[in-house]
């Protein structure tokens, strides 16, 4: 019996020792570390967001982690991120609706959520196809610039969308979106971290 | 042909013989496919529009809402093609949430308010954005929702409709076609795109805009199967019957989404699709300061394999431009 009460704690502690991967958070999401003590894994924002049509976001299942199960993420296949150059753009349902803190107001310009990795191996234009797809979704000047036909990605100007990657023909898709390059609110301090 | 359009179709079992239908019939009862899926439709386009000698308007001026009623005045009047009674499918381009990558509202309106006077029986204006972006959203921020509902027009956002039915097309890459049912209803379509370059198609105006009736999964496979062959072939069972392009703001050397904007303070016309394309490329590529505007037109893909499928005509000289200025 006594055994038994020890072995929740423990196997608490064991699986969030577990490794979990990184995700594409939801546009003002504060520092990893503290996202996780913050976010009660409430699932209201991915509701808000939702509400809007499609909705990218939805919650992390148990292959992103145990220590991340619940948690909101960015999901480009279910649809792009509105926050910038979209409906969201200066409205942000899913920050808005946040109750603790998790997520907080992020002006439009400042949004980053990661950006796209790009697997040539599976690009339709490096295969001879007539894709480009990427270059004629992406809102951002320069951030996708065609070259001979092929797609060639600046991810110091990609926003982290996910346009090009819902777009993207390719299947598998030849486009990923990745936390790189995330700007993240920065606990204690105004401003941002990258 | 003052009777206007008439279209047939009719539902094409897939399969003749009975052990097919058999099969098939058992697949649907385990639901292999679904209902739209067993039926493929015809589509005829209109004869009367294969003009040997096609007419193209170029009107060039301020007023849009004169210069739209010239271009079209210019190639026969608006009576010539809509006879009361048909249902007309306008089809802008509003792919994207900027104004300037989409139809302008006003020649928008100025088009609808022509059709109206020749009173046909229902108008619908539908589009279905490019991948990634939100169709109604970009109605409502581009100022097309205001225009359309004001005019007391039906607006469609087609990504909303779940009704897909699959058409037979006579191209070479596309055996069929899968669309929005509601356009394959319409006796005759209306394309009216904004002039601009893609980065793909080469150029983006009446026939590429066609691409705005298919589900985001059919579009997605233009890229897959090869983009401009499947441009001509989606025009060989939806080819505009009349296309009027604006060319008021024409987006040059990048597009479709940015580029840079020049003013062209035009309007073309036709009933033909590829003479129509081929001019309006040409005088986009002119306003770049290319120096052979009509070469580098002859040369977009899509325009010359539609014109090898016979959809119109891509022969300077059998093409009748009437270029004519409003004040
Ligand atoms: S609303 Fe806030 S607390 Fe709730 S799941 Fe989303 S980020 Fe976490
Ligand atoms: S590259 Fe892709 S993810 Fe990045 S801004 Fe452009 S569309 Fe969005
Ligand atoms: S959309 Fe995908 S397949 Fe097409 S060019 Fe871009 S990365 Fe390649």
């Amino acid at each position: 019996m006594v055994l038994g009460l020890l072995f929740i704690p423990l196997a608490g502690s064991f699986l969030s020792m577990l490794p979990s991967r990184r995700v594409v958070r939801p546009p003002g999401a504060v520092d990893e570390k503290l996202f996780l003590e913050l976010c009660t894994r409430c699932g209201i924002c991915v509701d808000a967001c939702s509400s809007e049509g499609r909705g990218t976001l939805e919650p992390c299942g148990i292959l992103d982690g145990v220590s991340m199960m619940g948690t909101p993420k960015v999901n480009p296949l279910r649809a792009p991120c509105e926050a910038r150059y979209g409906i969201c753009e200066g409205r942000l349902p899913c920050v808005k609706s946040c109750p603790t803190g998790a997520l907080r107001w992020i002006e439009p310009e400042e949004i980053k959520l990661g950006s796209v990795s790009w697997s040539p191996g599976r690009c339709i234009a490096v295969l001879g196809g007539e894709c480009l797809v990427c270059a004629e979704v992406c809102p951002v000047p320069g951030a996708i610039t065609p070259r001979n036909g092929i797609p060639v990605f600046h991810s110091n100007r990609c926003v982290g969308c996910g346009r090009c990657v819902y777009a993207c023909p390719a299947d598998p898709k030849a486009l990923i979106l990745m936390p790189e390059g995330e700007r993240r609110h920065h606990w204690g301090r105004a401003g941002f971290s990258r | 042909m003052s009777g206007g359009i008439s279209r047939r179709r009719f539902v094409k079992l897939l399969g003749g013989a009975a052990a097919a239908i058999g099969l098939a019939s058992l697949g649907y009862s385990l639901g292999w496919f679904s209902a739209g899926e067993r039926a493929v439709l015809e589509r005829s386009i209109s004869g009367e529009s294969n003009l040997e000698r096609p007419l193209v308007s170029l009107v060039k001026g301020r007023d849009v809402n004169a210069m739209v009623r010239r271009a079209i005045k210019a190639i026969g009047g608006i009576e010539a093609l809509v006879s009361p009674g048909s249902r007309i499918l306008i089809k802008p381009n509003v792919g994207f949430n900027r104004p300037e990558a989409v139809t302008s509202p006003e020649v928008l309106r100025a088009v609808i308010e022509v059709i109206k006077d020749a009173d046909p029986k229902e108008i619908i204006v539908a589009e279905s954005a490019v991948r990634g972006y939100n169709t109604s959203n970009n109605f409502g921020v581009t100022g097309i929702a205001d225009v359309v509902r004001g005019l007391g027009i039906r607006l469609v956002d087609l990504d909303k409709s779940s009704e897909i039915v699959k058409v037979k097309t006579s191209g070479k890459l596309l055996g069929e076609v899968s669309v929005f049912k509601l356009a394959c209803d319409a006796d005759v379509i209306i394309s009216v795109p904004r002039l601009k370059r893609h980065s793909q198609a080469i150029v983006t105006i009446s026939m590429k805009n066609m691409m705005g009736i298919l589900p985001s999964d059919q579009k997605g496979m233009f890229h897959v199967l090869g983009l401009q062959q499947c441009i001509a072939d989606l025009n060989t069972v939806f080819r505009p019957d009349l296309a009027i392009v604006d060319a008021t703001e024409v987006m040059t050397v990048s597009g479709p989404g940015m580029g840079r904007m020049v003013p062209g303070e035009a309007i073309l016309a036709s009933r033909d699709p590829v003479a129509l394309d081929l001019i309006a490329a040409e005088y986009l590529f002119r306003l770049e300061g290319n120096e052979n505007p009509l070469e580098t037109a002859l040369n977009v893909p899509h325009i010359k394999l539609a014109a090898e499928l016979g959809i119109g005509i891509n022969d300077p000289s059998r093409i009748r431009v009437v270029e004519e200025r409003v004040s």
